[in-house]
């Protein structure tokens, strides 16, 4: 890995990043707010407290309150040290669950992506395909036989239907064939989508392997059997990059992200080794994964 | 500007134009687009106390609504059995959005209110359930929170849910509203009203909340100042099952003011739609106020409001009930506050809701997520999981799928809910429709030529009695068809009466000759699979039928329901998933369905006339009738069988009236009767079943499901007459002491 790459990895950054961070708080508790037994209230602090004072109530605060709020702090500090010595922020959901937030704040913060390379969305745009593919279309006739009325008819009328409409030289409508319904008799360039909100899911479902150019039938349905004939059908693609180029950065940057931030987790699970006891019989398993 | 610019923009032009042409006109006959009209998403402060993994907000709600994978509250992967036309979001207006402005740093919450922020923060200290109660504690009390209050935080959240409906509006293919939930819940009782604007051109900067006023007049005043600013909008009323009687009022609204013509137009001007199914149960009627109804006890929810104990009173909670007091107002005062049209929603709280039985996982988050909380009989604020059902849809007869055609579709009433599942239905009511108009396969267009749609008002009469065309064809992934009712509801001297019609069905069933009832369909359920076949009922039924039974001087409202065949209830297929005994006391079958909006019939002035003389209050007074006092009362009917002639019908009632404040319907006309039509007076679920009566302040009164009803009785030499307080000042009985 070259160094500017390097240098692009979130992880690296992150890694500087807290080593700053930690050091610059080392520096700031030893030098300037006390090392143990020692509480110095430094002028960054109380201007601090001043201005958050004047975020909240839209004014500064008046002396006697700037001293309470000293005061306040002092009294924060002591017990909160004294806490941290008894260890009482180790056991509290409320503190930990924040520490977490911060700690997953800083990470998403830190693992921004670059911007995606052409090559980064050509072969994100292979390896999830389904995720972009432009549906099948399909042009298609249809007359339908309505199974209550048909009765045990339902068969025969089926195959002279089917005869009449593959006629060579039919003149008759085929619109005014069949028994009527609210369907309607013909579609252009529909989606499965569109289709099957009419048609329902199992009808939809058959209608890419029908023949094309003639009728077809019976094809069943949840309202009984159909004769169609597929005229055209525009099977689906997976579309250029180009036109679809914004959508493919968007859920590659998610993606990539939602990777960046497991990485991070993983690399700093690899510090500890994880034990699992209890009575889980998974116990083991789980330890292993998570290690 | 040089020639190829133009030429380029000349071509842009057409392009659109055609394309707009092509979007505007797409279906001259209209067609039936299925959408949600109620769904609350983690910006509503009680769905975001029920998330846990995800907080899914309008974006997570229109995704799903479009067919796209979302999470679960609960985390788990859903997708809707088919992706809606249309879709408006309808969060809770009171403090929309505080909890997403509170844990989100950047946000003017945050920022200008850090205090009340931090108190929302997740995390910081308090539990979101406390939080939440302190918030709904704090509209009740009526006393709010300023800091949450504030135009500039309101406004930022309803903005971003404006702009965010707009992102996904895509007119011609899928459209969103401009929506919330105006919230009033006074006392626990239901007041709930859904409101959705036609455009987002000229939306409020802040929507009107319950916590401005609970009152739905000062709703309905505000929307007609929003109309005078050019700002359409509309509102949908839903739940009235847990409205405790409020929803419908007969007498007197909310702050006990008369209901008067100026009230029901101003209702009317303003909720032109009810919902009458949802998650929460169906609006349509009971088996209790609807005896004569066998399909009627269907998904009937009783709770209230936040876990109040107790039950729901009845009357003035339903719909059939509150189109049968319109009819009889119209009568008696000219005016129908209950004019509305039909639809039905989800209620869910998860951003996305199911439709089918099939994938039903629930509504209310983490309360109900996962089969097991489903199926277990825990309660969540007093709220049984197992009676809650799969969402009701809504379809919209529109010539396009867009704002402004669905919107127009929605205040013409030329609506229908379902109970989830895509039946397509037509009804059509005019006076000369002829038998074999549903020969030609052009009817729809002779039908709007020769009549109206569902939603509409019968014309003038031209023949001697109306006829309706009515058209339903099966969801094709769901069960066959049962069959096709009309149910019709009439008034007469200020009673009003229902009555269902079996107008087409599937198979070779012979309607009973007595009843006219046509016999159930069977059932094909598996109870040990949790399966059905389609092997019984019909793809598609349709008829043209006459009212056998019309009378040109009577108000009265047609609306159609279509039943399908039997099929497994969610709680069945879920138990059989999990290899368990399905709960008890739940129905393991359930009949999907589906109703019209009616079309209502109002007489012209000459053929109301045309009435039999009718004895009113006044007149009695007039003719020097003395009303009994309470002393008179009791001596009249107490420990005494007495003969109640309604003078509408020409019924007689023997009614004893017990020494211990009970009373019995002994017979109707001298038997235990069953009849094909129901009044709103003594009903027949009375027969057999004691209710309570007191005598006090010269009224005998009555309680019948939680309701009073006074009778008044007066004398005119040894003869007496009553008027019941809810027939508008019509005196419809003679009382005979029945000697034997």
């Amino acid at each position: 890995m070259s160094i500017p790459t390097l240098l692009k990895e979130p992880l690296v950054h992150f890694l500087l990043l807290g080593a700053l961070f930690f050091v610059g708080y080392e520096f700031r508790n030893s030098g300037n707010e006390g090392e143990a037994g020692q509480i110095v209230v430094t002028q960054g602090r109380i201007e601090n407290l001043q201005t958050s004072f004047t975020r909240i109530w839209q004014r500064p605060p008046t002396p006697s309150e700037m001293d309470g709020l000293i005061r306040d702090y002092v009294r924060e500090e002591v017990l909160a040290r004294e806490a941290m010595t008894l260890g009482l922020d180790r056991d509290d959901t409320v503190i930990r669950r924040r520490l977490r937030q911060k700690m997953e704040f800083i990470a998403n913060d830190l693992t921004v992506p670059a911007e995606p390379t052409e090559t980064e969305l050509k072969n994100f745009l292979a390896m999830h395909s389904d995720r972009f593919l432009v549906q099948p279309r399909f042009s298609f006739r249809q007359v339908f036989l309505n199974p209550e009325k048909r009765g045990a008819a339902l068969q025969d009328d089926t195959a002279n239907l089917l005869a009449d409409l593959n006629l060579p030289n039919a003149t008759v409508d085929f619109r005014m064939l069949g028994d009527s319904t609210m369907l309607t008799s013909q579609m252009a360039n529909a989606s499965p989508e569109e289709i099957a909100r009419q048609f329902g899911d199992e009808f939809t479902r058959q209608l890419e392997q029908l023949p094309l150019g003639r009728w077809h039938g019976p094809v069943t349905s949840g309202y009984g059997v159909h004769m169609v004939m597929v005229e055209d059908r525009t099977p689906g693609t997976i579309p250029e990059l180009a036109t679809i180029r914004e959508e493919v950065a968007r859920a590659w940057t998610d993606e990539r992200r939602r990777k960046d931030q497991e990485q991070f987790y993983r690399e700093l699970v690899k510090r500890y080794t994880v034990t699992i006891e209890g009575l889980s019989p998974n116990s083991n398993a789980l330890a292993a994964e998570v290690n | 500007m040089t020639k190829s610019l133009m030429v380029k923009v000349l071509i842009v032009l057409s392009a659109l134009s055609l394309e707009g042409m092509a979007l505007s006109q797409p279906y001259p006959e209209r067609e039936a687009f299925f959408g949600e009209t109620h769904i609350h998403t983690s910006w509503s402060l009680d769905a975001f106390v029920l998330s846990s993994v995800a907080k899914n907000g309008p974006e997570e709600a229109y995704r799903y609504a479009r067919g796209e994978t979302i999470q679960h509250p609960s985390g788990y992967e859903i997708r809707i059995s088919k992706p809606l036309d249309w879709i408006g979001v309808t969060d809770h207006a009171e403090y929309v959005g505080a909890f997403t402005l509170a844990n989100d740093p950047e946000s003017i919450l945050r920022k200008k209110h850090p205090v009340v922020a931090n108190m929302l923060k997740i995390g910081a200290g308090i539990n979101p359930m406390v939080a939440y109660m302190l918030l709904a504690k704090s509209i009740t009390r009526n006393s709010p929170i300023e800091a949450l209050q504030d135009p500039e935080v309101a406004g930022t959240v309803w903005k971003r849910m404006v702009d965010i409906a707009d992102k996904f509006y895509q007119p011609g293919k899928f459209t969103t509203f401009a929506a919330y939930e105006w919230t009033s819940t006074p006392n626990s009782k239901n007041m709930h009203r859904n409101i959705f604007f036609k455009d987002t051109q000229k939306v409020p900067a802040v929507p009107f909340s319950s916590i401005d006023s609970s009152d739905p007049v000062d709703l309905w005043n505000w929307m007609e100042t929003q109309r005078k600013e050019g700002n359409e909008a509309l509102a949908i009323s839903h739940n009235g099952n847990l409205s405790d009687g409020l929803m419908y009022p007969r007498e007197v609204d909310l702050n006990g003011r008369p209901i008067d013509a100026s009230w029901a137009e101003q209702r009317m001007r303003n909720e032109p739609l009810s919902e009458i199914k949802q998650g929460k149960g169906q609006s349509e009627t009971t088996p209790f106020l609807s005896p004569n109804d066998e399909f009627a006890n269907y998904e009937v929810m009783v709770w209230l409001l936040l876990g109040q104990t107790g039950e729901p009173k009845q009357y003035g909670s339903y719909i059939r009930n509150a189109y049968r007091d319109g009819v009889a107002m119209q009568t008696t005062g000219g005016f129908n506050p209950y004019q509305f049209g039909l639809v039905s929603g989800s209620d869910s709280h998860n951003a996305a809701a199911a439709y089918r039985q099939n994938n039903f996982f629930g509504m209310h988050g983490v309360n109900d997520a996962t089969p097991e909380q489903r199926l277990s009989s825990e309660k969540h604020m007093n709220m049984d999981n197992r009676t809650v059902s799969p969402a009701g849809l809504t379809a919209i007869w529109a010539e396009a799928n867009n704002r402004e055609s669905l919107f127009e579709g929605m205040k013409r009433k030329e609506t229908y809910a379902t109970s989830g599942v895509r039946i397509r239905l037509r009804f059509f009511g005019g006076w000369r429709f002829d038998d074999r108009m549903l020969m030609d396969r052009a009817w729809v267009k002779a039908a709007y030529e020769g009549g109206v749609p569902m939603g509409g008002n019968l014309l003038p009469s031209k023949s001697e009695a109306p006829t309706f065309i009515i058209h339903a064809m099966k969801d094709p992934d769901s069960a066959h068809l049962d069959r096709i009712q009309i149910v019709k509801g009439w008034s007469k001297n200020g009673q009003s009466f229902e009555r269902i019609y079996d107008v087409a069905w599937s198979g070779n069933r012979k309607p009973d000759p007595d009843t006219g009832r046509v016999p159930a369909v069977g059932n094909t359920v598996d109870i040990a699979e949790g399966t059905y076949r389609n092997t019984i009922g019909a793809p598609l039924l349709e008829t043209v039928w006459t009212d056998p039974d019309f009378d040109p001087s009577l108000d009265a409202f047609y609306y159609a329901r279509v039943l399908e065949i039997p099929t497994p209830r969610w709680n069945l297929i879920q138990a059989r998933q999990l290899d368990q005994f399905p709960p008890e006391g739940v129905p393991l079958t359930v009949q999907e369905r589906a109703w019209s909006s009616p079309i209502w019939y109002t007489p012209t002035e000459t053929a109301r006339k045309s009435t039999s003389p009718v004895m009113t209050v006044d007149d009695l007074k007039r003719q020097g009738g003395i009303a009994l006092d309470d002393a008179q009362l009791k001596q009249l009917v107490v420990g005494k069988t007495v003969a109640v002639r309604n003078t509408v019908t020409g019924r007689r009632y023997d009614i004893f009236y017990g020494q211990d404040g009970r009373r019995l319907i002994e017979g109707v006309n001298g038997q235990l009767h069953q009849s094909g039509e129901i009044g709103n007076i003594l009903h027949s679920s009375e027969l057999g079943a004691p209710a309570a009566y007191e005598i006090k302040d010269g009224r005998l009164v009555t309680s019948l499901g939680g309701v009073n009803f006074d009778v008044y009785v007066y004398r005119i030499g040894n003869r007496y007459y009553a008027a019941r307080s809810n027939e508008f000042g019509y005196a419809n009985y003679e009382v005979e002491p029945k000697t034997e």
